[in-house]
């Protein structure tokens, strides 16, 4: 049901006090799929995925005061959501972090391990693929291949132009169709 | 569940990618149960929790030039560190700093090295030293010349030698 309520609806609501946090609530409600799947895919653990994606919102509820209304609501969630989760693995390659491993291969081993990770084979030979990629090269290759993301939209998100994020994607696909024929 | 491949045909990657083409387009994630029923409730106990207000500029500015104020408060406090070194670190001058050196020392450099002092250099030097004579008398203390000898145990033998 809350997914019928406009974007220019939640925000009115949410401008007036006492609506606030209803208005809040079900903003969450409409997007936390959207949101929680693309972190997931980035984040690969549920746990951390979680945590980022309670921030993500939490700096949406911050913020929302002073959306200005120039992109889509669900474009700029989405690069809140996408810098939160660069934040995070940044985090975890921190100079005083000394890793035994390299962040993507505790990512990978994480697919392995992970109780919320229901894949064949060739899908998991498919996720390490994608591990393989810089990270904003991951974001790119999933928000289009998965989310099925138009490239103008992506460019509102990743604050990219349209070339670069399409020769950014096809060069994911090349990478990831290379790692699967040698593995 | 397999998704139509819009945007597989629409990229071309059927072309250029055939092997991720052919892997079904699925989401291999799951979650907990009920885990989207319990999220937005999460979050705003959450927001709730930390007494998060909406709109708090005034931290977003200070968090936000985070890096600037550090950078800012390390230099202001390296200027003040350079400057009060510079202060203490005053240039002495040479007459003060030979002052402070004991006779004998100076005596004794001067008796183990005679050989290497050059006579010239010594006069050009005391003639640059801005030290008033004492006005010659006749009645130079001769005794007070003698106690000097004494105190610093100057031998005349020493004196020959060194002449």
């Amino acid at each position: 049901m809350s997914e019928e309520i406009s974007d220019n609806e939640l925000l009115e609501q949410f401008r007036i006090e006492s609506t606030r946090n209803l208005a809040f609530h079900m903003l969450v409600t409409k997007y936390q799929k959207r949101v929680y799947w693309q972190v997931r895919r980035i984040i690969i653990d549920h746990d951390d995925a979680n945590d980022v994606v309670q921030n993500t919102f939490i700096k949406v509820w911050k913020n929302l005061d002073g959306f200005k209304e120039a992109s889509r609501l669900y474009t700029w969630i989405y690069r809140i959501a996408t810098n939160e989760s660069l934040t995070f693995l940044k985090q975890k390659r921190a100079p005083l972090y000394i890793p035994f491993e390299s962040v993507e291969r505790g990512l990978s081993r994480k697919l392995t391990d992970d109780n919320f990770f229901k894949a064949e084979e060739i899908e998991k030979k498919l996720q390490q693929a994608m591990l393989t990629l810089p990270e904003k090269q991951r974001i790119v290759f999933n928000l289009r291949y998965y989310d099925e993301m138009p490239y103008e939209e992506m460019a509102g998100v990743l604050e990219t132009s349209v070339g670069a994020l399409k020769a950014s994607y096809h060069h994911a696909a090349k990478k990831i169709e290379e790692f699967l024929k040698n593995n | 569940m397999d998704k139509k491949n819009h945007i597989v045909n629409e990229d071309g990657l059927e072309k250029e990618a055939p092997l991720l083409v052919s892997i079904p387009k699925r989401n291999p994630f799951t979650v907990p149960e009920g885990y989207f029923d319990e999220l937005p409730s999460a979050i705003m106990d959450k927001i709730r929790a930390e007494g998060q207000k909406p709109g708090s500029v005034g931290k977003k500015i200070f968090w936000l030039f985070r890096p600037q104020w550090i950078l800012a408060v390390f230099i202001g406090l390296m200027g003040i560190f350079l400057f009060v070194r510079h202060q203490s670190n005053s240039p002495v001058s040479y007459e003060a700093l030979a002052a402070s050196v004991p006779d004998s020392t100076i005596y004794s450099h001067l008796q183990n090295n005679i050989e290497f002092v050059d006579e010239n250099s010594l006069e050009d030097a005391v003639q640059n030293i801005n030290i008033t004579a004492p006005a010659s008398s006749d009645t130079t203390d001769q005794q007070q010349i003698i106690n000097y000898l004494i105190n610093h145990n100057v031998d005349a033998s020493d004196i020959e030698n060194a002449l």
